[in-house]
């Protein structure tokens, strides 16, 4: 008994699991379009949720973060209007993912879980870079989705849809 | 076991218990606010024109015209665009023609070739007149967008555009008309009907290039 009151104790003394404070400033989520005719990016810094850190195993980390859809700027207001109506923005205004499990690969980490995008769920396994300073954490993803996946139909220009596939940059800057 | 003992180790229990749930993070209705829609408003700068006719004082409002929702705005705005694109092509594509025509016209002594195609000119004038100001309506009264900004972009530059273009080919057929009914200043009113057609014809294609290729 005194032996699992001890663990117990400690676990709950020395647990380096916590809450990381989200710097708004410096982290961002970002879409990269494509057109035959141009190419464009769109940035969200409007990340909110809870993302819970342990420091000594990261893979019991937890990830529940979201961007509303209508903070993507892509510093031309008619093409973000245009998305905001091919996602349906009004009826579903945000996009978010929430973790399952973090698994470590030869000395890289893997984000498994649920991206929630137009009203649809999809499982994805995403790679993820971590670094830690201090009372500092940088977390970088980058991966692609296509937006047929999420039932969404593409936007045209002069009859010529955007490409299928878009590149999304995840960069988070946060205090533990 | 004392008292003492088994108060600890339930703290201690509840206390992992609780932090374990606090890590677990989603509540079903924190999960489900994020996202259940919100009631979405007119957007903030919109341009003057559209706020006249789409503002919360404007003349479609006034006069009860247009959808119940904001949303059915939304999704009638994106179609109205859509033909307003393939309008803009088809009309971009006739006035290509019709500058050709009106040139060939206006600088050659070939009667033939003006027996051949005075009608056609005049007949694809109407025409692209027609198209022109269905594709510009489209766009003037549609619903307005969820977002307006300052930055300086392809849309702001096909605005720019649409002013000159649009005062072209408001001209184009009136300096036409007046050609034809008044002989003496026939030559002048042509020059100024070809100017007003050349004007037209670049600012379009101009438009056409910047919409597309800009960012």
């Amino acid at each position: 008994m005194k032996k699992l009151i001890f663990i117990l104790f400690f676990q709950f003394l020395f647990s380096q699991t916590m809450p990381v404070k989200i710097d708004l400033e410096e982290s961002f989520i970002s879409y990269d379009g494509k057109h035959p005719a141009h190419n464009w990016t769109g940035i969200s810094k409007e990340i909110k949720g809870s993302f819970i850190f342990d420091k000594d195993q990261p893979i019991l980390s937890k990830v529940d973060l979201y961007v509303p859809v209508f903070s993507f700027d892509s510093k031309n207001s008619n093409r973000d209007s245009n998305m905001l109506d091919v996602i349906e923005e009004y009826f579903y205004p945000s996009v978010g993912f929430i973790s399952s499990s973090i698994i470590k690969k030869e000395d890289k980490y893997y984000i498994n879980g649920m991206i929630f995008f137009h009203g649809i769920k999809k499982e994805v396994n995403l790679p993820v870079d971590f670094i830690v300073d201090n009372d500092t954490i940088i977390v970088d993803t980058i991966f692609d989705i296509n937006l047929s996946d999420y039932n969404i139909k593409r936007p045209s220009l002069l009859t010529i849809k955007m490409k299928d596939k878009i590149k999304i940059t995840f960069h988070l800057v946060g205090k533990i | 076991m004392s008292y003492f003992k088994i108060a600890l180790l339930i703290f201690l229990f509840v206390s992992e218990s609780s932090l374990i749930q606090a890590q677990s993070i989603v509540t079903k209705e924190y999960h489900d606010n994020r996202f259940t829609p919100q009631e979405i408003g007119l957007p903030d700068n919109m341009p003057y024109v559209k706020s006249i006719i789409w503002g919360e004082e404007g003349i479609f409002r006034k006069l009860d015209i247009g959808p119940d929702t904001r949303v059915e705005e939304l999704q009638l705005r994106r179609k109205m665009l859509k033909h307003h694109q393939w309008i803009g092509i088809l009309t971009l594509a006739g006035l290509a023609y019709q500058y050709d025509v009106g040139k060939k016209l206006y600088d050659g002594d070939d009667s033939e070739y003006w027996d051949n195609h005075y009608d056609l000119h005049k007949a694809m004038g109407y025409f692209t007149y027609a198209t022109y100001m269905t594709g510009a309506s489209l766009s003037i009264f549609a619903p307005p967008a969820r977002k307006y900004d300052d930055n300086f972009s392809s849309i702001k530059f096909h605005r720019a555009m649409a002013v000159l273009h649009f005062s072209a080919m408001v001209a184009q057929p009136f300096l036409a008309k007046k050609a034809v009914e008044d002989g003496k200043r026939y030559n002048d009113l042509m020059d100024a009907h070809l100017k007003a057609g050349t004007v037209a014809f670049f600012a379009l294609s101009l438009d056409a290039l910047g919409i597309t290729f800009f960012k």
